[in-house]
């Protein structure tokens, strides 16, 4: 293909071109909603019963290591899975420990207990809270603190956000005695693993890998990941050697979780936008090479 | 033998004997606040030699300098609202620290568009298998791919099942491996880039 010559600013014509349709296509079904089904994965459908599956008083342990920048691909897949989570901490007694392990995560999934939770802020204002879950904020020390929150939370986490002792608190007490050692937190006292990221998925296969629910068929890791899509590839490998239960992939895969937990929100509503970005990108390619080898065989003939 | 390398060995066997054989909890968990205590000073470090470095490109009104008194004026500002009004700190950010960094990601979605069309060509039998798998499974992310597409979902299954874990676990196993060398390397002394030398 003939390169083309820079126009007047930095970008050529052609991705002049490019960046206009797409941003043309991602309007059209913003402005005008089509409403395109969207199939539930295998994926999502395993995501959604491994917190079915959490027994009545189980435990769930959620880090958050979110990034504004990912908000809007991953952000879906946590609203979700955290309403989800709540509601089982309603209505099957399960208790909750959230911390984050970003500066970012920690604003984050504050910001997601409010909205779409709708806990009150402070949080520990709701009379739950202490008592059934509890958010431990932002603890700096990467892979060491998830390795520390398997093997004695409370020494890893010694106050919550407001700064208060954990192990004094009731929910604390009630974790560390479910399982030996009794007062001491470790992955034996946790039901389901759950960690938000948009790195890679290795950290926590690691340190909880070894912790899972052998009664449900997963001796070696029942553990979710909320990750980017790009993130999927690699789980796969966790995935089928049994360390790892599921993943919620981007956007896409946090639409299907909406629909699961039949409370449709931003993840739904921009799967429109996506197939087309889709159709697009494909478009792009088969493009691309259809003038590619159009002009190679004329360059042929020519000689 | 010098102090950091002395320092290094002795916490890393120390984790890796405490790992394997679950000894030594109450020193362990010791040295887990003392890793939460580093990294929060690291942020601080990071915080003070972000300020003295565009603190002296305004001084010196280096190109670019005006960057350096935006940077930092929102930075003061960030944190004088996080401390006097919660709720204009999180209005910045909802509404312009999100949208901020989520137009930057969206950046790199543009120039991969742009990719698709420039660089994207079945010029060899490689470049051509790698295409046509890569529109194997653009079709099957799609929402609707399945539903035009029926059979795809078992093909794009079996791509990530079968030849990308290969590939993932080949990688991640060479990446341990590298791991391993490498703390081999440092607790020999040789490789010395952590302390700010080189080997």
């Amino acid at each position: 293909m003939v390169e083309e010559k820079k126009v007047s600013g930095e970008f050529p014509k052609a991705d002049r071109l490019i960046f206009l349709t797409f941003l043309v296509l991602m309007m059209i079904p913003m402005i005008f909603p089509i409403g395109l089904p969207i199939p539930i994965s295998s994926l999502s459908r395993e995501a959604f019963k491994a917190v079915e599956e959490v027994p009545n008083g189980g435990v769930i342990l959620i880090e958050e290591n979110n990034a504004f920048g990912t908000l809007v691909d991953i952000g879906p897949g946590e609203s979700a899975f955290l309403r989800h989570a709540f509601e089982k901490l309603v209505t099957k007694d399960v208790r909750i420990i959230i911390y984050s392990g970003s500066i970012d995560g920690n604003q984050i999934s504050q910001r997601f207990l409010r909205e779409y939770v709708g806990l009150p802020d402070p949080f520990n204002t709701d009379p739950t809270y202490g008592k059934l879950w509890v958010h431990l904020g932002w603890i700096p020390g990467g892979e060491t603190i998830i390795a520390g929150m398997v093997t004695n939370m409370a020494a890893t986490a010694p106050v919550d956000l407001y700064g208060n002792p954990t192990v004094n608190m009731e929910v604390f007490k009630y974790v560390a005695a479910r399982a030996p050692p009794i007062d001491i937190i470790n992955g034996n006292d946790i039901n389901l693993f759950m960690v938000v990221h948009n790195t890679s998925p290795d950290a926590w296969i690691r340190q909880w890998g070894q912790y899972g629910d052998p009664q449900r068929g997963f001796p070696h890791g029942n553990q979710i990941q909320i990750a980017s899509s790009a993130q999927q590839a690699s789980a796969m490998v966790f995935i089928q050697a049994g360390q790892m239960r599921s993943i919620i992939g981007g956007q896409r895969a946090g639409a299907e979780y909406e629909l699961l937990i039949q409370r449709p929100g931003l993840g739904a509503s921009t799967m429109d936008a996506q197939n087309f970005a889709h159709i697009f990108g494909i478009a792009l390619i088969i493009g691309a090479n259809i003038i590619f080898w159009s002009q190679r065989l004329k360059r042929r003939s020519e000689k | 033998m010098e102090i950091p390398i002395a320092l290094y060995i002795f916490f890393s066997v120390f984790m890796l004997v405490r790992y394997y054989f679950d000894v030594g909890k109450e020193l362990a968990d010791v040295f887990t606040s003392g890793v939460i205590i580093v990294t929060t000073f690291t942020l601080l470090i990071g915080a003070y030699n972000l300020t003295r470095y565009h603190v002296k490109n305004i001084q010196m009104k280096r190109s670019g300098w005006y960057y350096g008194l935006i940077l930092l004026g929102s930075a003061a500002g960030f944190l004088l609202l996080g401390y006097t009004d919660k709720a204009k700190y999180l209005w910045v950010q909802t509404n312009v620290l999100t949208t901020l960094e989520t137009a930057m990601l969206s950046y790199v979605g543009m120039y991969m568009f742009t990719a698709m069309f420039r660089a994207a060509r079945t010029r060899s039998l490689d470049a051509s298998v790698l295409l046509f798998i890569t529109i194997i499974l653009m079709i099957s992310m799609m929402p609707v791919g399945s539903i035009i597409f029926p059979g795809i979902t078992p093909i794009s299954n079996w791509i990530m099942q079968v030849p990308n874990t290969g590939a993932t676990k080949a990688f991640t196993i060479g990446l341990g491996l590298g791991l391993l060398a490498l703390m081999v390397r440092t607790w020999l002394g040789i490789e010395r880039a952590y302390l700010g030398r080189s080997g």
